[in-house]
């Protein structure tokens, strides 16, 4: 399996070249911008700088410390511009205090996308998608312009915390809510994109079960469903209708287990509401955030049949693999979702991608594994994870913008439920024996 | 002069005990901060009290009575001193991890706490009368865990207790009356601890979750009661509500040797939970030399309840309750040593209903008691059996309380 991985990851490295005229992941780099014409008279394109984008006469640039000193050598003016880019990570986070320290409660993050629907009046619009069992509501954050209005806009879908105690994954997305309404006036990339779109933001999908993540036992996973034979929870990310309950491997029907799939699909109100959400829009793309692994998954879950559309999603996700690789090399492998970890049924990914083909992604977040912290992120982390991050989020929106799917709906297979297992086993090599189901 | 000092020695080594202190009276569950057995708790009623359904608001044994209704210190001999001390026994069912999805169990667990209840000297001077008390009326123990299989280990535990310090004075009015009202200062502490660790050959991961609160608040409390007759005594009370607040701190902390990871997630903040108003009135009617009734009911305003821990308010649906007791005493008259002494029976009943709304939960409990009473010594020995409905666990709890009293003679 590590050949595969190394090779994966060879892939995205090449999408960067091709997305952005290539060179060498710097480590620790910063985001530069150098004037067009000093990029060209100091010849930088042959001193390794990795070349992200050209806007507005100005180049943008990922340099490691090595290379800024090496910019300031050769007398090129150039900008830091890394804290425009993370400007909202790090800093302001309202989320400051309580057990979970700078990770937000459900309450916080009430708070925080109410002051953010309210300081950007226009461009972002909260709604309340469903209630769960315990009476919280799940939220959705819209970002376009004239957000109020219902425009039929291009949409897609950044979604955390399926699982409640994959705490970065509410971060992320929250995150990067902040950053486009934040930097609306200030990038042209960001405008362009929030004014071509929606972008839909859903930081906590399971709030109960976050709760009782926060408040009583760190490694919850599941929502807080009582279940008929004592135990509680549903595995929401096995409760999706898509090839819900295809097999006992990507999914339990083992109440108290882990995965346990629900007695039918969307039967908990958390995928009721994503399920509702998803359906009155036309979403073009999606991340489903999770943590832990640095990995980024595809459709299919439930089989390892390769997806209809799956030189499509590789080409995608090795893009964003490169982006997030190009911002300080951090390495996110790429691949189908059941090859790459395990299998997976009834999985938010699977659902939005059968729709109408959907480039639908699970983005497993940092860190790699369990010895780096496994569920667990340093608070000082959250910054750097969302800035690794963010470039391949503005990407998969350029790309759903760009990128109209077939008219609906399209059914990627005949059925609702399809047939029965493939005979081959998965390949779980990239899964250590003692690891938790992520 | 020895049998001056004798009450103020032993109010003093009530002190000294109840920093060790955390039996009270049974039942209970469902939050963190709810105290082991009831959230009705009023004072620290002394055996007599607990072998008559908990009736404490029309009729005193001791000083501390006066935590229930300061106004019946004026009922008390000239110089009395008492000391409760306790084992209490109570099932659990949902608490914290246990039974809401991460350990389940066999059976219910249940956790048995023994300590000194509290004690305290009532004096009274003419028409008027004063008390100090010391009790342990809350006690936030839970079932500990302790579960290991292969190279896993998770434990839980929580520890924690309320004391009360009590003054209070009372006078005697015309036509039977009698008013009373009482300072207290509240303080305690409240602790859990989570571990979990996960070792293999390859690594090690332990996790440890930590939260400390400690608390204090202060309230008054004022009583009135009326001897209308010989027989008849009618009491009321009412305690004031306030506020349990205090320094919380949180640790959450991550532990992986192979990958030098030790990540920390610390937390302070200042904790509060608001107390509700309880108002109590009672009945106590001495059919005859050797038989009496006593009847209570209290009323606790928990829809007025909140908290905030960790800056968040916690969620608690509460309504208001009405806790109700009652009980019949005989008193057979009897000589020991050739003195004249009493031995006292006791039967009571009691309802103390609970005020979360997501479950509606009471719990029914029969009290007996008997003791020896001598001139200037009591001796009562006291036994509350509740079983609980609405949870749809059987909830049991019971507890034992024995009381000494001094009495000084006339």
């Amino acid at each position: 399996m590590r050949p595969i991985k190394l090779a994966a990851f060879g892939l995205a490295a090449a999408a960067v070249v091709l997305l952005a005229c290539g060179g060498r992941a710097a480590e620790d780099g910063q985001i530069v911008s150098v004037a067009a014409r000093d990029f060209a008279s100091a010849h930088l394109s042959r001193k390794g700088l990795d070349l992200l984008m050209e806007k507005n006469g100005r180049i943008y640039l990922v340099a490691s410390p090595g290379q800024i000193a090496a910019l300031a050598a050769l007398h090129v003016a150039y900008d830091i511009e890394t804290p425009r880019f993370v400007q909202a990570a790090g800093q302001g986070l309202s989320a400051d205090g309580g057990v979970n320290g700078a990770y937000h409660s459900t309450l916080e993050l009430e708070t925080d996308l109410r002051t953010l629907e309210r300081d950007h009046p226009g461009l972002a619009s909260l709604a309340e998608i469903g209630e769960t069992l315990e009476k919280r509501k799940i939220y959705a954050l819209k970002i376009s312009d004239n957000a109020a209005v219902d425009e039929g806009e291009p949409a897609v879908l950044f979604a955390g915390c399926h699982h409640a105690r994959e705490w970065i994954s509410v971060e992320v997305p929250f995150l990067f809510g902040k950053y486009l309404l934040e930097n609306y006036a200030l990038s042209q990339e960001v405008r362009d994109l929030v004014d071509a779109s929606e972008i839909w933001i859903v930081p906590i999908a399971n709030p109960d079960g976050l709760e009782y993540s926060i408040n009583v036992y760190r490694y919850w996973r599941k929502n807080r469903r009582a279940n008929a034979d004592g135990t509680y929870g549903v595995d929401i990310n096995r409760n999706y209708g898509y090839a819900w309950g295809f097999d006992d491997l990507g999914s339990s029907r083992q109440q108290g287990s882990d995965v346990y799939r629900g007695t039918g699909p969307f039967s908990e109100p958390e995928t009721a509401a994503i399920r509702g959400l998803f359906l009155a829009h036309d979403f073009r793309a999606m991340i489903s955030f999770h943590s832990f692994a640095q990995d980024i998954l595809g459709p299919w879950g439930y089989t390892t049949d390769a997806a209809p559309t799956d030189a499509e999603l590789e080409a995608v996700a090795g893009t964003m693999a490169g982006l997030i690789a190009a911002v300080r090399g951090t390495v996110y492998l790429y691949g189908q979702g059941s090859r790459l970890l395990y299998l997976t049924n009834g999985d938010a990914v699977d659902w939005t991608y059968s729709l109408a083909g959907a480039p639908s992604y699970t983005i497993e977040l940092s860190p790699v594994d369990i010895d780096h912290g496994g569920f667990f992120n340093d608070e000082a982390a959250i910054g750097a994870i969302f800035e690794e991050t963010l470039p391949a989020m503005l990407y998969l929106t350029r790309y759903g913008i760009d990128h109209p799917l077939p008219v609906r709906p399209r059914r990627l297979v005949r059925r609702e439920q399809p047939g029965p297992p493939p005979a081959r086993k998965p390949k779980l090599a990239a899964v250590p024996s003692s690891a938790p189901v992520r | 002069m020895k049998r001056i000092l004798f009450p103020f020695a032993l109010l003093a080594g009530c002190l000294v005990l109840c920093s060790a202190a955390s039996a009270q009276l049974v039942l209970g569950q469902y939050e963190d901060e709810a105290p082991l057995g009831t959230w009705n708790i009023l004072g620290s009623p002394p055996a007599p009290s607990v072998g008559l359904g908990g009736a404490q608001f029309a009729r005193a044994w001791d000083a501390s009575a006066s935590l229930a209704n300061p106004a019946l210190l004026t009922s008390l001999a000239r110089l009395t001193a008492g000391l409760s001390a306790s084992y209490s026994g109570a099932s659990m069912f949902k608490y914290s991890l246990v039974n809401t999805g991460v350990v389940e169990t066999i059976g219910t667990p249940s956790v048995a706490v023994i300590g000194v209840d509290g004690g305290g000297v009532a004096a009274r001077l003419g028409p008027w009368a004063v008390a100090l008390v010391a009790v342990a009326p809350e006690s936030y123990v839970r079932p500990s865990i302790a579960f290991s299989d292969g190279g896993y280990q998770l434990n839980f535990d929580q520890t924690g207790y309320l004391r009360v310090f009590h003054a209070g004075i009372a006078r005697r009015l015309p036509a039977g009356w009698s008013v009373g009202l009482g300072l207290n200062y509240a303080a305690g502490r409240l602790d859990r601890t989570t571990f979990e660790r996960s070792a293999s050959v390859a690594s090690t991961v332990t996790i440890t979750d930590d939260k400390a609160e400690r608390f204090h608040g202060f309230y008054i409390n004022a009583g009135l009661t009326w001897e209308a007759t010989g027989r008849l005594t009618a009491g009321l009370s009412v305690r004031s509500p306030y506020v349990k607040k205090g320094t919380a701190e949180s640790l959450l902390r991550y532990e992986a040797l192979a990958g030098g990871t030790d990540i920390r997630i610390a937390a302070e903040a200042v904790n509060s939970f608001h107390q509700p108003w309880v108002f109590g009135i009672g009945l106590s009617y001495r059919l005859t030399e050797a038989w009496g009734l006593v009847a209570d009911a209290a009323y606790f305003d928990w829809s007025r309840y909140s908290g905030t821990s960790f800056d968040e308010p916690l969620d608690r649906a509460f309504r208001n309750v009405l806790r109700a007791g009652a009980g019949v005493e005989y008193l057979a008259p009897a000589r020991m040593y050739g003195r004249t002494a009493r031995i006292p029976f006791r039967l009571g009943l009691s309802s103390d209903p609970q005020p979360m709304t997501t479950v509606h939960s009471s719990y029914l409990a029969l009290t007996f008691g008997t003791g020896l009473e001598l001139k200037s010594l009591a001796v009562d020995i006291s036994g509350c059996f509740g079983r609980e409905k609405g949870s749809g666990n059987s909830l049991r709890a019971g507890k034992i309380v024995l009381s000494v009293r001094y009495i000084a003679p006339k």
